[in-house]
C-alpha cells in the first residue's frame, strides 16, 4: 500500500454547515468547545473542513470525505457535536472521518464510503480498499448491533434465531436513545500505512476473551474479529473494549 | 407503490406511482420475471408518478436491466421527475440506464450492468434477491448488490418464498455480489444447515474476486459446496 503524506501539518480544523444543522450560536459555542472555527463555504480557507449537517444520506457522506471536506459530524437532535473530537483530531492529522448516529451508520454504509475515500485520497491499492472496507464493515458492524443496540450474537445461530435478531434489530433502531448512539469511524495515515479506528457507545466488549476464541470453519457467528485480524496488519483495542484499531 | 401496465402497438408501459423501496420488493419480481421472458421486446418504466426510489429499488432496476438485456429486450425509462433526476445523475445510472433527459448508454460497453456501487457517486447498493429456476429447473436464488447484516431479513424471506421441496438443489447464486461480510456468510451458512434439515441440498454460485477470496479467508467455501458455471 501507498501513501502520501503532506509535507506540512495542516492549519487548524474548521466546521462548516450544509442543509440542515444546528443554529449560529450553537454552532459557535460546540466549535469553541473543541477547538475549532466555523467556515463558510464561500469563503475559501486553507483548513481541513468538517461538514455539519443532519440531512446525512450515501451522498452527503462521500461528499464530505471529498476534498476540501475531511469529515463529517453529525448533530444530536438538541444540536449538540457529541464526539466530534475524534473527527477533528483525525482531520488535523491528514486523515478522514465521520461521527454518526446508529440510525444512520446503519443505512449510510460509512465502511464502504470511507474505503472508496481512502482510494482517491491516499492512493489506496484496490487489494487494500477491500480489506479497508470488510475490517471497517465488521467493525461497525460489532459497535453497532452489539455496542450500541445492545444485541447478543448468540441469536444469530439459527433460521429462526436469524428471524427474531432482524425483528430485535428493528425494534432496537426505533428506540431513540439507542437511535442516537454514536459511531464514529477515523482514518489516519501513518507514514507507512494507515490507521483506522471506529470507536461505539455501547457497554465495551471484551476483545481479550473474543480474540482468545478461535474460528471454527461452521461457526455461524463471531466471525467478524476473526477476519479483521486476518486481513489488518495490527490490531489492538481500547476505551474499555469501545475502540478498535486497525493498522493496514 | 403502485404498478400498472399496459401494452400499446407492441410496447410494455409499466407505470410507476408513489414510493418505489425494498418494501416493494414482491410487487417488483412479476416486472423482473416479465422483462427477463419477453425476447425482442420494447418496455417503457414511466416514472411520472414516482415520487421516490431508495438504493434498494435502484438495485431492483438495475436487476430488471441485467434481466432485460440477457433476454434481449430493451427498457426506457421516461416520465422522470426532477428530484430522481438528482439521484440517476449521483449514482451515475444514467449512464447505464436508457433514460429519457439523461445521457444514454454510449457503448455497448456502457450499456453493461454495471457494479451497484459507484466511488464517484458514493451509491450504496443493498442486497437485491431474485428467485429463478436454473437450466435444471431446480430453484435458484440470484442475489446482487452488497449483502452485509442489514440484508439478512431480505435473505431470509427469500429464502423462504422460494420454500425448495424436499429432494431438490437449492442454488444461491453470488454471481452479482459485490460485497459480503461475516453476518452475510453466516446467514448462509444457517440457511444451509436449515435446508439439510429439510432435505434440500443448499449450494453457493459463481463467487466472484473478493467474495471468492472471503470464502477461502474464512474457509466457508469447504463447508458450502460451490458450483461454477463454465458460462460465467
Amino acid at each position: 500500500m501507498t501513501t502520501t503524506r503532506p509535507t506540512d501539518a495542516p492549519p487548524p480544523a474548521a466546521l462548516v454547515v450544509a442543509g440542515a444543522g444546528p443554529d449560529r450560536a450553537l454552532l459557535a459555542r460546540e466549535a469553541a468547545g473543541l477547538g475549532v472555527g466555523v467556515a463558510s463555504f464561500e469563503a475559501p480557507t486553507d483548513s481541513p473542513l468538517i461538514l455539519v449537517t443532519s440531512e446525512v444520506d450515501v451522498p452527503a457522506l462521500w461528499e464530505s470525505l471529498t476534498p476540501p471536506l475531511c469529515g463529517l459530524i453529525e448533530p444530536d437532535d438538541d444540536g449538540r457535536l457529541t464526539l466530534g473530537a475524534p473527527v477533528i483530531a483525525a482531520a488535523q492529522r491528514g486523515g478522514i472521518g465521520m461521527s454518526l448516529t446508529t440510525k444512520t451508520a446503519y443505512r449510510a454504509v460509512p465502511a464502504e464510503q470511507l474505503a472508496a475515500a481512502l482510494v482517491s485520497r491516499q492512493g489506496v491499492g484496490t487489494d487494500a480498499e477491500w480489506k479497508i472496507e470488510l475490517a471497517v464493515q465488521e467493525a461497525v458492524t460489532n459497535g453497532l448491533i452489539h455496542g450500541n443496540l445492545g444485541i447478543d450474537s448468540g441469536l444469530r445461530r439459527s433460521l429462526c434465531g436469524m428471524k427474531a435478531f432482524g425483528q430485535l434489530l428493528t425494534d432496537r433502531l426505533a428506540e431513540p436513545r439507542l437511535a442516537a448512539r454514536r459511531i464514529v469511524v477515523v482514518a489516519v495515515p501513518t507514514g507507512d500505512g494507515i490507521e483506522v479506528t471506529v470507536t461505539d457507545e455501547g457497554a465495551g466488549f471484551d476483545f481479550a476473551a473474543r480474540m482468545e476464541q478461535p474460528v471454527e470453519r461452521e461457526a455461524t457467528s463471531g466471525r467478524g474479529l476473526g477476519i479483521i485480524r486476518k486481513i489488518a496488519r495490527s490490531v489492538r483495542y481500547g476505551d474499555g473494549g469501545r475502540s478498535l484499531h486497525m493498522l493496514f | 407503490m403502485e404498478l400498472k401496465h399496459f401494452i400499446h402497438d407492441g410496447v410494455v408501459t409499466v407505470s410507476f406511482t408513489g414510493r418505489f423501496t425494498s418494501r416493494d420488493n414482491d410487487d417488483f419480481l412479476p416486472v423482473i420475471a416479465d422483462v427477463a421472458a419477453r425476447g425482442g421486446r420494447h418496455f417503457v418504466f414511466d416514472f411520472a408518478g414516482l415520487e421516490y426510489m431508495d438504493s434498494f429499488a435502484l438495485g431492483l432496476l438495475l436487476l430488471a436491466h441485467e434481466e432485460a438485456t440477457k433476454a434481449g429486450n430493451a427498457i426506457r425509462v421516461r416520465g422522470v421527475q426532477p428530484a430522481l433526476h438528482h439521484m440517476f445523475e449521483l449514482t451515475g445510472m444514467g449512464k447505464v440506464l436508457d433514460i429519457e433527459g439523461l445521457d444514454t448508454p454510449q457503448s455497448p460497453q456502457s450499456n453493461q450492468p454495471r457494479p451497484f456501487r459507484s466511488h464517484a457517486a458514493g451509491a450504496a447498493g443493498r442486497l437485491a434477491a431474485i428467485a429463478v429456476l436454473d437450466g435444471r429447473g431446480e430453484p435458484a436464488l440470484r442475489l446482487s448488490g452488497r449483502f452485509t447484516f442489514a440484508d439478512i431479513d431480505d435473505f431470509t424471506h427469500s429464502l423462504e418464498r422460494l420454500a425448495a421441496p424436499s429432494g431438490s438443489r437449492l442454488t444461491i447464486d453470488l454471481e452479482g455480489v459485490e460485497f459480503m461480510d461475516s453476518a452475510a456468510l453466516s446467514s448462509i451458512l444457517i440457511a444451509r444447515e436449515d435446508s439439510l434439515t429439510r432435505g434440500v441440498d443448499l449450494r453457493l454460485a459463481n463467487p466472484r474476486g473478493r467474495i471468492r477470496q472471503l470464502l477461502e479467508l474464512t474457509h466457508v467455501g469447504e463447508v458450502v459446496p460451490i458450483d461454477d458455471d463454465p458460462s460465467h
